[in-house]
């Protein structure tokens, strides 16, 4: 199960990635990344929220009241172009990230020697 | 739910109170409340469901850092809520708990059959043998295995909750919400029942009145809820 501070710096690209297909709200968004996940990241609700927060102020999604379902009123998030940009450059960094971190992604350790 | 709101409230006491923070948290509630009913819906009791939508919340320090004020350092948390943003119930202690509840609701039902069942098996035994005071034995016996198995019910409550950090959790234990909610019907039930207690094996033991004696636990648990549902009905009125 992978903790929030695995995962520091990646929540945004997670959420603006399920914005893309659509807009959503908390429950919805922290339901789908789980199921995504495979059950490895269970996101807490604060990181969430904090990150709706900060995608907010800058300006990647903008919240709207959706319609109410019993009863409650519902905040649900769409992207903007902004966001969408964003997402475009999170997905970048991560390929280039993902690549130095594999050279350095050796699986066994014991005698390190090897190449 | 009573006990999630709780929570949330504590978290959000340690945040500026504004238009932004306001409107999370209401969202945030109506979220948790949602998931809280899919998790009944899938099966898990109260007390499971409580404590993995608790264990799914997250720490305050994640929300001060986008919501907080911008230059102030972190407020100083109440001492009234000392594990709301420390301590997250760890799941598997919340499964623990699911199970505590449902064997604390067993042990109970189990001491309370004892308890009905005590005066018969004496006088089952004294038909069964020649002398009286096996049978006798035997009902004292089952009445105190019944209290004890009333004490040790209750003794990991405290455990659990100090474990939650949530002080009295009502949802789980209604019993010790009634304490707050109904003080009359409470004080009634608490003298009511030794008292019948002791009436009950007085007539027992001198007028060998244990068959229609036992009734008396019925009428005392018929009057406190009788006044229990009036002091609800005055509360909410």
């Amino acid at each position: 199960m992978l903790g929030s501070d695995v995962m520091r710096g990646y929540n945004d690209m997670l959420i603006l990635c399920l914005l893309c297909e659509g807009d959503s709200y908390g429950y919805a968004i922290s339901r789908e990344i789980e199921r995504r996940s495979g059950g490895e990241y269970p996101i807490k609700e604060t990181t969430l929220y904090s990150a709706f927060g900060r995608l907010e102020k800058q300006g990647y999604i903008v919240p709207y009241q959706g319609s109410e379902t019993q009863g409650r009123p519902r905040t649900y998030y769409t992207i903007t172009d902004e966001g969408r940009r964003a997402y475009a450059a999170k997905c970048a960094e991560w390929r280039v990230l993902q690549t130095v971190i594999d050279r350095f992604t050796k699986e066994d350790t014991g005698n390190g020697n090897d190449s | 739910m009573e006990t999630i709101r709780n929570y949330i409230e504590a978290l959000f006491a340690t945040l500026p109170q504004n238009a932004d923070t306001q409107r999370i948290k209401a969202d945030m509630l109506s979220n948790l409340e949602e998931k809280y009913h899919a998790l009944l819906e899938e099966g898990k009791n109260e007390a499971e469901a409580t404590g993995i939508v608790i264990a799914s919340i997250g720490s305050a320090d994640e929300l001060r850092a986008t919501f907080g004020f911008a230059d102030e350092p972190a407020p100083a948390e109440p001492s009234a809520v000392p594990h709301a943003e420390s301590a997250q119930p760890d799941p598997a202690v919340v499964q623990e708990y699911g199970r505590y509840q449902t064997r604390k609701h067993i042990m109970i039902a189990i001491a309370v059959a004892l308890f009905i069942l005590s005066p018969f098996t004496r006088s089952f035994f004294n038909d069964a043998l020649p002398r009286e005071t096996p049978g006798t034995f035997v009902m004292f016996a089952m009445i105190a295995a019944g209290v004890a198995l009333c004490i040790l019910s209750g003794r990991k409550d405290d455990y659990y909750r100090e474990l939650y950090g949530l002080g009295r959790d009502d949802d789980a234990d209604a019993e010790a919400d009634d304490d707050r909610k109904h003080p009359v019907s409470t004080l009634f039930a608490s003298v009511a029942f030794p008292v019948a207690a002791a009436v009950y094996v007085c007539i027992g033991v001198f007028f060998g009145l244990w068959h229609p004696g036992w009734v008396i636990f019925l009428f005392c648990s018929a009057v406190t809820a009788a006044i229990a549902a009036y002091e609800e009905y005055r509360r909410r009125n």
